[in-house]
């Protein structure tokens, strides 16, 4: 296994997860932030509850476990990518 | 008292011990004892993880946080969940790749360092207490609260339990124990809220923040706990009971310290926004860095595998923090005297009872409610004690793989004698509070230690020694100096309550540029080490 090959798949494994950990802090990092600069997001109601309720309380965790899946999905990928790539018959 | 209470505490006592000695059955090397051969299907895996997660702070704390706080403590749970999140997109396939036992082993694979080895002992074993305390004084206080006995022997008893099972079934017992005590807690919170909420129908849905404050939904009578004043005019003294009628307005007791009204409904309130990202720091990064949570991983059979269990966990565990939320709102209603004694912590073992009366319905759920708070202290305490036991038994007695299952049952019994003492002598630590702190020492020092020595071929063995005593030293400091210390100014508590915000930093920073100062030290087997952790299994000859 090429030293070149298996750094390819360190730095795309490590791009994946950085890129989602993005996305789950500004889905959620952003919120407190947020919250102190806008305080009317704070009144708007959803079905009588406030909306910092609805989004700590409830949807933070299905968002949490959508990320997961599609990490899980994507870091297969690329480990079968690499896979392809080493069986591959030299040629 | 709750003639169910004592039946329903003693079926999960007796579950707990025939499921370990079933799978004594099965445990016959120190291997088995140590990791359950790596054998465990993922689903059975995953549900004991969830199971051992879920401590007392999750059962009982998040509710009371959310009773006494708000919507600003809803940052607990989320965060407790996103750890494992953090701990799927940065650990858990190489960890379990690297073939690694224990997070000393982690060490010794990446960085062949003896003395990171021993650093990284003694991080686990402080850790490992730091959050084994608060199981055990979760324990005695719900003894006293349930069933009046005394706090000792609520602790005392937790803790011979969780030691006889550990040693004598070790892992492989305690996968079976902690699935079933997963499904237990679920059902525990899932089941009562259900009544709860058509209760709260059923009483033409009262409001949760009525304008002029809570009030008292029957009459009730409250034993006033330390010297205080009422509403900022009446005194009161220790002892004193006082007598409230149904619909009087629950006054404000200055000696506990409550959310009311839009402080508590609206984000922002008291908790500044420091204090709020350095909690969302501790709990997202800390979860990777705690010894019960790592030793799981060897536990399943490759890297894909490990993954997929965590995605399982990440969702079991959130499914969990649904629930808590709505016993901590409920608790303003039905129990508002809690926000006059303080102890909120038994919002989730009072509110049955408290809504649905003294019935059957009411007894019985109570009962439920409290079978699933002795789960959450068995299940906790029992992973935290394998997994201290196994580094003693490794690290300290100095066995190898082979070593005897009887030196196996001494560390166990070494590893739980000092929690056990220590939660007799402090019975008034805040639960909450000091699982925070674990959480925050785990933070600043396994956590940067595990993401850069994954990631990062640039780790030397004298930046990992010199981030983790920095990192997790200050953070110590900041444990002991909030536990033992003297009363802070206001801006220097919550900077030293709080401290993963710049302690996580500092802990990268300090390993970094230490590594980067000492680059001739990195291991000349990097390459390897690097194609072992990140190369799926399947190519390896």
């Amino acid at each position: 296994m090429g030293e070149a090959l298996v750094a390819g798949l360190v730095r795309a494994q490590l791009a994946l997860a950085v890129r989602l950990s993005l996305v789950v802090a500004a889905g959620l990092g952003a919120l407190p932030l947020l919250f102190a600069v806008a305080p009317a997001v704070g009144q708007v109601k959803v079905a009588g509850v406030n909306l910092p309720w609805v989004l700590l309380g409830v949807l933070a965790f299905p968002f949490l476990v959508l990320v997961g899946w599609a990490y899980v999905r994507w870091a297969e990928r690329n480990e079968q990518d690499f896979v392809a790539v080493i069986r591959r018959p030299e040629s | 008292m709750n003639p169910y209470v004592v039946p329903g505490l003693v079926v999960v006592v007796l579950i707990t011990v025939g499921i370990g000695a079933y799978g004594l059955r099965f445990a016959r090397t120190t291997s088995d004892f140590l990791v359950a051969s790596r054998s465990v299907s993922p689903a059975w895996n995953a549900a004991a993880i969830s199971g051992e997660y879920l401590s007392a702070a999750s059962f009982l704390g998040v509710a009371g946080l959310v009773l006494r706080y708000g919507v600003d403590v809803l940052w607990y749970p989320v965060g407790f969940a996103a750890g494992y999140l953090a701990l799927l997109l940065f650990v858990a396939a190489p960890l379990r790749r690297s073939g690694a036992f224990t997070l000393p082993d982690f060490c010794e694979v990446r960085l062949r360092s003896p003395l990171l080895r021993r650093l990284a002992t003694v991080f686990v074993i402080f850790i490992g207490c730091l959050y084994l305390v608060p199981q055990l004084q979760g324990a005695g206080l719900t003894f006293t609260t349930v069933a009046g006995g005394r706090y000792e022997w609520g602790a005392l008893l937790i803790g011979a339990v969780v030691t006889a099972n550990v040693a004598l079934g070790g892992m492989r017992a305690i996968t079976f124990v902690q699935a079933f005590q997963y499904w237990l807690k679920l059902t525990a919170l899932a089941v009562p809220v259900i009544f709860l909420i058509l209760q709260w129908q059923a009483d033409g849905r009262p409001a949760v923040t009525p304008p002029s404050g809570p009030v008292f939904p029957a009459a009730t009578t409250v034993v006033v706990q330390q010297d205080a004043v009422l509403d900022g005019t009446i005194t009161v003294r220790a002892g004193e009971r006082l007598t409230f009628a149904e619909g009087d307005r629950v006054p404000k007791v200055s000696s506990v310290d409550t959310a009311d009204g839009a402080a508590w409904l609206l984000p922002g309130g008291d908790t500044g926004l420091f204090a709020t990202y350095s909690l969302i720091l501790a709990t997202f990064l800390g979860t990777m860095g705690l010894p019960h949570v790592l030793v799981r991983f060897y536990t399943n059979p490759d890297g894909a595998s490990a993954r997929r269990t965590t995605l399982v966990v990440l969702a079991l565990v959130g499914l969990f923090y649904l629930l808590p939320t709505s016993y901590g709102v409920l608790g303003r209603i039905y129990t508002p005297q809690l926000l006059m004694t303080g102890s909120t912590d038994a919002v989730v073992l009072l509110l049955p009872e408290a809504a649905l009366g003294g019935g059957h319905l009411g007894h019985f759920l109570g009962a439920l409610v409290t079978a699933g708070a002795l789960a959450a202290f068995l299940s906790t305490s029992s992973g935290l004690l394998t997994s201290v036991a196994g580094v003693i038994f490794t690290d300290v007695l100095h066995a190898e793989r082979g070593g005897s299952v009887r030196d196996f049952r001494l560390a166990t019994v070494l590893a739980a004698a000092v929690p056990v003492v220590l939660s007799l002598q402090v019975a008034d630590l805040d639960v909450s509070q000091v699982v925070g702190l674990a959480f925050a020492v785990a933070a600043s020092s396994f956590c940067p230690l595990l993401v850069l020595g994954i990631w990062w071929r640039g780790l030397t063995d004298a930046g990992a020694v010199a981030g983790v005593l920095t990192g997790g030293g200050a953070a110590i400091m900041a444990v002991l100096l909030t536990v033992l210390g003297p009363p802070l100014p206001e801006w220097l508590a919550e900077v030293v309550g709080q401290p993963a915000a710049w302690t996580v930093p500092l802990a990268f920073a300090v390993m970094i540029s230490v590594s980067l100062l000492t680059k001739r030290r990195v291991p000349h087997d990097i390459g390897a080490t690097m194609r072992r952790l990140h190369t799926p299994e399947s190519l390896r000859l």
